[in-house]
């Protein structure tokens, strides 16, 4: 159960994306979202997917995980194109059956969004795979940092996305173990009726709430303990600092970003 | 009747590469054995029993339970989970219920049986393991650590399991809950011939209640014997880095500082016994 979660996965490795400054990273990726929605020419997409698979290669990621993660959201991707696909435009109609029509707009956009959102998922994993959870929270954090003039309680947040991924795993954990206790009690897990289904989630709930609040409790403790304190000013053990090669990362992804452009501007699909 | 043969354990490790938990384990518990299993951490204890009680399926080898094969049989496998009890190491894992009577009466009622069943097996457990009327009606939440774990060892034999398996029942406990805890196992392994099998680091538990002890190193059974015959090699349990009788250490260094003693010592009993008749030797001789 718990492996068969591959977003937000982390990759241990030293490639040039693993050693380089999570905000920077963030950045690009950002810019890469904004930047696949303005191009709409195949062949753009088509570098773009080259591009990042060279990189997936050079990170040592095994682009088996990017499909994987295309197939968790599989659902969503075959619910956008239908809606895409039946309702997407207006224009020349070549197809028709009772009140649905496709025309040649809706199924030119619903390959775009298709590809569109193939990049995303692949590019987004990209910068999850390399970034452990904690440095990317980190990040996060830094980025709220200047709404702090506008009393946004930014270091608060950012301890609060640290602690919520950091304990991820661990309630994963023990919902496993929750559940195996439960099913030795004699659980039917593949009960039929629903209030053997009902009575299964409430066996495995319970435990799992009354945990949680409890690991709040102590882990509230042991923070004060260590003098934690909300609203005031924090220094890191570890922190980010832009480098040269964070600059040149971060030149590099905008060369990439414009040729995309140019190769959209250069040809006619 | 239990039997691993060649039974063999890969956990799924990051990647899909595979980490070995056990490699070729094979032996038998008779029913009404008390077996202690120890090892060093990490060396397979709860992923043994995990397998013994179908939650995992083995990756290699066979799990024979009364001589039918579990993962071939299903009618075996519907069976197990009435056949065997599984106590966690962590009670509230499986509190849920809002009074401490119907957490202990959830197993049996999962079993399908009639009320009056099911309140006469909670009685039963409730008396067994010795939890005082005016706790019943509580929450399970509000009880102490010791309590907690009564019940849910309660929970389970109120299932009544042929064999029953618990993972660090004692773990953690004051010294009081920990001697009534194993107290009320080893009197139900007597009373009612239940099989038990029972993860402990504590070398003194295990010679005060097992008959049996199974010893894993790394994945590897590394004995199974009485307890006389495990502990007659005191100094290879410490060569596998686990923690022996307080009294066997005293005997290995009195032997390392030249004195003849014998060091399959693990009791104080046997340690009266074994220095009085050193001292008779000297007196003879002398």
């Amino acid at each position: 159960m718990v492996k068969s979660i591959t977003l937000g996965r982390y990759f241990v490795g030293n490639s040039f994306l693993h050693r380089a400054n999570p905000k920077i990273k963030i950045l690009v990726t950002f810019i890469y979202v904004f930047v696949l929605f303005f191009i709409n020419k195949i062949c753009s997409y088509v570098f773009g997917f080259f591009v990042i698979a060279v990189l997936y290669k050079i990170c040592k990621i095994p682009l088996k995980m990017a499909f994987d993660n295309i197939k968790s959201m599989a659902f969503i991707l075959i619910f956008t194109g239908f809606i895409n696909l039946f309702f997407g435009g207006n224009g020349e109609i070549i197809f028709k059956l009772w009140v649905f029509k496709i025309t040649k707009v809706a199924v030119i956009t619903t390959v775009f969004v298709a590809f569109r959102m193939f990049l995303l998922i692949v590019g987004m994993g990209l910068l999850t795979y390399t970034t452990l959870p904690l440095d990317l929270a980190k990040a996060i954090g830094d980025a709220f940092t200047p709404l702090k003039k506008f009393h946004f309680p930014a270091g608060e947040i950012s301890t609060m996305i640290s602690i919520s991924i950091r304990f991820i795993p661990l309630l994963m954990l023990e919902t496993e173990k929750i559940i195996f206790a439960q099913k030795s009690r004699g659980v039917d897990v593949s009960g039929k009726s629903i209030r053997k289904k009902v009575k299964f989630i409430i066996s495995i709930l319970v435990p799992l709430l009354v945990s949680s609040f409890k690991r709040a409790d102590e882990l509230a403790v042991a923070m004060e303990s260590r003098c934690y304190r909300i609203g005031f000013s924090r220094t890191r053990y570890i922190v980010f600092k832009l480098g040269v090669k964070d600059l040149i990362l971060f030149v590099c992804a905008i060369i990439f970003f414009v040729s995309l452009f140019v190769i959209g501007a250069f040809s006619w699909f | 009747m239990v039997e691993f043969k060649n039974v063999t354990y890969f956990y799924e490790g990051l990647s899909s590469s595979k980490v070995k938990a056990l490699s070729n384990i094979s032996f038998k518990v008779e029913q009404g054995d008390f077996v202690c299993v120890i090892g060093h951490t990490g060396s397979g204890k709860t992923t043994l029993l995990k397998i013994l009680n179908g939650l995992f399926k083995p990756s290699g080898g066979r799990l024979y339970i009364n001589g039918a094969d579990v993962w071939a049989d299903k009618n075996a496998f519907s069976k197990l989970r009435k056949y065997i009890g599984f106590v966690f190491q962590n009670p509230s894992y499986q509190l849920f219920e809002d009074t401490v009577l119907k957490d202990i009466a959830f197993g049996p009622k999962n079993l399908g049986l009639n009320n009056l069943e099911i309140e006469r097996r909670v009685k039963n457990a409730v008396d067994v393991v010795g939890i005082s009327e005016d706790l019943l009606t509580k929450s399970p939440f509000e009880l102490s650590g010791g309590q907690k774990k009564r019940v849910a060892i309660a929970g389970v034999m109120a299932m009544s399991p042929k064999i029953l398996l618990l993972d660090e029942p004692v773990a953690g406990l004051d010294p009081k809950s920990r001697v009534h805890i194993l107290k009320v196992i080893k009197k139900y392994n007597k009373d009612f011939g239940v099989t038990v099998i029972l993860i402990t680091h504590s070398m003194e538990d295990v010679y005060m209640y097992a008959n049996k002890v199974l010893v894993l190193n790394k994945g590897e059974l590394f004995s199974y014997d009485s307890v006389d015959s495990t502990f007659k090699c005191v100094d290879r349990l410490k060569g596998i880095g686990l923690d022996i009788p307080d009294i066997s250490k005293v005997f290995l260094k009195l032997k390392n500082k030249g004195f003849s003693v014998p060091i399959n010592v693990y009791s104080v009993d046997m340690a009266v016994e074994a220095i009085k008749s050193i001292l008779l030797k000297r007196r003879g001789n002398g």
